[in-house]
């Protein structure tokens, strides 16, 4: 510092050197070929009380994963809210354990048991050192078997599930989420309402409900366990038979997915003071085992699956209107879209907003080979980094399972990035429908709207509440 | 898999195999080779956080984080993240008050790639900075100021919290993202003396984690880093540890929400310092897992919707908080009121022999899970190199947790009085704000 200083008062001058200094980072290094990821292979077995079994063993920590994933989620409800508020409860007491005493073991011995409630799909996720595993899997089984949906709890949950969606009404994405899909599904339709259900339908739900809504839902022939830690196939079965030795029943109805009844369009959702505003297009895409799956997600990636997509491109580096933007596609079994969203300055609405839809048009015409590259080595390195720890491949195997797919799926993606041509990638962007998009755009409406009608030009807008 | 652990056993089996050593021009190196999987994570960690800006530039540090992707005179503009994601890699950062973090992510085959490319912005970030650049940075950091505290429910209070915590002189009296204002004053002489102050060999950590050879990756560090100069770094006054917030209530409205929140601040001692697990230990006997007190007293009884206590730990000194959000019919005065009645029932009576186990057990389970991760290893090393000055410092860490006894509970939670707390409430706009 001292030698700079002295530097800085003197007049500039090169001294004449005989040296010539090789600047050691002149040359970029080369990139050898990267080496072959293979992925686990999952051992297939059936449980005594006819669930799948998928196990992928994966010593070396004392850690086991596991996964049940029941058929059904939001997309079996009758009022909205029903699966999800239903499912919680399955872990607010079971068996002999009221909920305090339920939750007591799980703390005590660090044990974590959750839910989650998806499209078509609820998870229940145990997560335990291995020498715990026992008391994870009674309680776990427990959960399923034999929950005590007492109403206090009940009364406790819902007040907990109301405050919930108030405060993801006040969070803008969501509501651009939420409203979406509203629109694209169609009012009625299962999907068109969030998981956690809407102030008018939680007040319908009751503890009644909940017991028919369980009962419906979990059982071991909808059912597929994914066991994921150090633990072999033969244990993983030998504890799961023993722990749902109980667990029965075929089930009633296979859920049959109506189709969407999508109004497409642009619509407005008022959020007077926002600073910024979010925007978001819902387009028909994919379905989890369609074969342009691959090829499509690949696109989706180079529109705005990294740093460096398009979409994130234009409005966040070269145009500073946005912390990030982004596109991916969403699929389950039957049903697919594709999503592009970006929370953008309140004062650029209007700009950024056209330079979305402008991007969108563009991909219809495709990408080039550099494109393709990139979305290739994008795709497998985020497949790689899902095979890393137990919870990650149990909760990746999990969705494979969820959205009909096999226990095969991570190594038919892989073999299906190799083989996706430009070609085969162009063919599924080029064959996305933008009409049929419906985009939101949840912002001041005060500030936004003239934006909207000076910059974006003729479309009609409809306003529409949370 | 390098990671030792067995449970029930002595927290000295707890390790990363690794090597570390030290550059002539103090670039600190750790390495740690893994071939699960053919990847490889590097992390490099600075020293310098938002607690190092001058007055007028607040949010520099985070600004300046974002200007290392902006190109250098050999991989101009977007080249860094063009280059890296053409070959399948990924990368990102964070700035905290008293650091800042560059990692990579990607096939084993990138090592070397990704080790030019910091020791290329290491050696000439700056000489290639403009004022198209920071301008474009600046929009983009604004913006993310906007998306994560303005537009976000409950946001204002961590604008507003480093003010009313600390003495104006602190460096930690302003917050990471900064003000519009200073955000907006910050010129082209900022970044090129920031780069020249903070972004030396001697200033840095670098952890190369994963599918690697140790040797040949020692040689590719010593030849992409080993010239880069060391500078003499400045001297850093010592700030001692504030006892009482400059202020001790603040009351904010947002017209977002509808539930009130309630949050008690108190300042606690630096990250891995004494008392520093025992009120992590507080935090797990109050409000984690249902069992806990906090959450039996008010969720259980449905006064509160939710609960939560914490120590972010930190490098001067750290900061402890309860917040909490009430059930219809409650206020957070009511809230407040029960939990110093837990604070000093925990203080007079401290925890059963139940509680510290289930807290420990807890902990063990955290360590486990968070190292199973080639990032989280990496970003732990650096971590804690940073702030004792040895990577695998897990083993001690996760001793200081099962140390921690009864009396340093007691003692722990005695600090945490109405007197020595700053309380933030944030009520609905149509609520009433006394």
């Amino acid at each position: 510092m001292l030698l700079l200083l002295t530097l800085a008062g003197c007049p500039k001058k090169t001294p004449e050197v005989d040296i010539v200094k090789t600047d050691p980072l002149e040359k970029r290094p080369e990139v050898p070929a990267a080496q072959t990821f293979t992925p686990p292979e999952a051992e297939v077995l059936t449980l005594d009380n006819g669930a799948a079994l998928w196990v992928l063993h994966k010593p070396g920590l004392p850690l086991v994963t596991i996964e049940l994933v029941a058929d059904g989620g939001k997309a079996a409800d009758d009022i909205a809210g029903t699966s999800r508020l239903c499912d919680k409860m399955m872990l607010r007491g079971a068996g002999e354990r009221d909920a305090t005493a339920f939750a007591a073991v799980l703390d005590q011995q660090a044990i974590d048991l959750t839910v989650g409630t998806y499209d078509t799909s609820s998870m229940m996720t145990l997560s335990t050192h291995a020498g715990r595993l026992s008391t994870g899997l009674e309680l776990m089984a427990d959960a399923v078997l034999k929950p005590n949906l007492s109403a206090e709890e009940f009364d406790k949950l819902l007040a907990q599930t109301k405050a919930s969606l108030d405060e993801d009404l006040a969070r803008p994405p969501v509501v651009a989420s939420w409203v979406a899909s509203r629109i694209y599904w169609g009012e009625g339709h299962p999907l068109a309402t969030p998981a956690i259900g809407t102030k008018a339908s939680l007040e319908e739900v009751t503890v009644e409900a909940c017991a028919a809504s369980l009962e419906t839902r979990w059982k071991p022939d909808r059912s597929t366990f994914v066991v994921s830690g150090d633990l072999s196939a033969a244990d993983a079965k030998a504890a799961l038979d023993a722990a749902f030795a109980d667990w029965s029943g075929p089930s009633e109805e296979v859920l049959d997915l109506p189709a969407a009844v999508t109004d497409p369009g642009f619509y407005l959702v008022d959020d007077p003071g926002a600073t910024q505003s979010t925007l978001r297009v819902m387009a028909p895409g994919w379905h989890s085992v369609h074969p342009d799956r691959t090829a499509a997600d690949l696109g989706a990636i180079v529109l705005g699956g990294t740093f460096t997509s398009r979409l994130n491109r234009l409005l966040r580096e070269e145009k500073g209107y946005t912390y990030g933007a982004r596109a991916n596609l969403s699929y389950g079994a039957g049903y697919g879209h594709v999503i592009a969203s970006s929370s953008v300055r309140a004062d650029v609405t209007g700009l950024a907003l056209q330079d979305l839809l402008g991007e969108l048009d563009k991909i219809n015409a495709g990408i080039d080979e550099a494109e393709l590259e990139k979305a290739k080595g994008a795709r497998r390195t985020s497949l790689m980094s899902r095979a890393e720890t137990r919870s990650g491949v149990a909760g990746t195997w999990g969705w494979y399972a969820a959205d009909g797919q096999p226990p095969t799926q991570m190594a038919e993606d892989l073999a299906a990035v190799e083989a996706a041509s430009l070609e085969s990638v162009n063919a599924a962007l080029g064959s996305i429908d933008w009409s049929e998009a419906v985009v939101v755009v949840v912002g001041d409406l005060e500030l936004v709207r003239p934006q909207l009608d000076e910059v974006v030009g003729d479309i009609e807008w409809t306003q529409v509440e949370k | 898999m390098h990671l030792l652990f067995a449970m029930n056993a002595s927290a000295q089996d707890l390790s990363i195999p690794h090597e570390q050593y030290q550059l002539d021009n103090g670039l600190n190196v750790v390495l740690v080779e893994d071939h699960s999987l053919p990847q490889v994570v590097i992390n490099l960690w600075y020293g310098v956080g938002s607690k190092d800006e001058v007055a007028g530039r607040t949010g520099f540090a985070h600004l300046f984080e974002h200007l290392m992707f902006m190109g250098t005179t050999r991989l101009p503009d977007s080249g860094f993240d063009d280059l890296m994601e053409g070959h399948g890699g990924w990368n990102n950062a964070w700035t905290s008050e008293d650091a800042t973090d560059y990692y990579e992510v990607g096939p084993s085959s990138l090592a070397e790639l990704f080790l030019w490319m910091e020791a290329d912005r290491m050696d000439g970030l700056a000489s290639a900075m403009t004022q198209e650049k920071l301008d474009l940075q600046r929009d983009v950091v604004r913006n993310e100021r906007r998306q994560s505290y303005e537009n976000s429910p409950y946001g204002e209070v961590w604008l507003v919290m480093p003010e009313a915590l600390y003495p104006e002189s602190h460096p930690y009296a302003h917050t990471v993202i900064g003000s519009h204002e200073d955000l907006e004053a910050a010129t082209l002489q900022d970044v090129v003396d920031f780069f020249d102050t903070w972004y030396v060999p001697n200033n840095a950590s670098l952890v190369v984690a994963g599918d690697i050879d140790v040797d040949e990756t020692k040689a590719v560090i010593d030849q992409l880093f080993g010239h880069l100069e060391m500078k003499e770094l400045p001297d850093r006054a010592q700030v001692p540890t504030p006892v009482k917030p400059e202020k001790a209530l603040i009351e904010l409205t947002d017209d977002s929400v509808e539930v009130p929140l309630t949050m008690t601040i108190w300042h606690s001692p630096a990250a891995l310092q004494a008392g520093d697990a025992e009120l992590d230990v507080v935090s797990g006997i109050l409000a984690s897992g249902r069992s806990s007190r906090l959450y039996q007293r008010l969720v259980d009884s449905g006064i509160a919707l939710e609960v939560d206590a914490w120590q972010y730990s930190q490098l001067l000194s750290s900061i402890y908080g309860v917040e909490a959000k009430p059930a219809e019919g409650h206020t957070v005065e009511e809230i407040e009121a029960i939990v110093y009645e837990e604070l000093a029932k925990l203080a007079a009576e401290g925890p059963t022999e139940a509680e510290l186990e289930r807290v420990v057990n807890a902990y063990e389970m955290r360590f486990i899970r968070n190292l199973e991760s080639l990032q989280a290893r990496a970003s732990a090393l650096n971590r804690y190199h940073y702030l004792v000055g040895e990577p695998d410092y897990l083993a001690q860490d996760l001793d200081r947790y099962k140390r921690v006894d009864a009396e340093g509970v007691k003692a722990a939670a005695a600090l945490l009085t109405r007197e020595r707390a700053a309380t933030f409430r944030v009520y609905p706009a149509d609520g009433e704000v006394e």
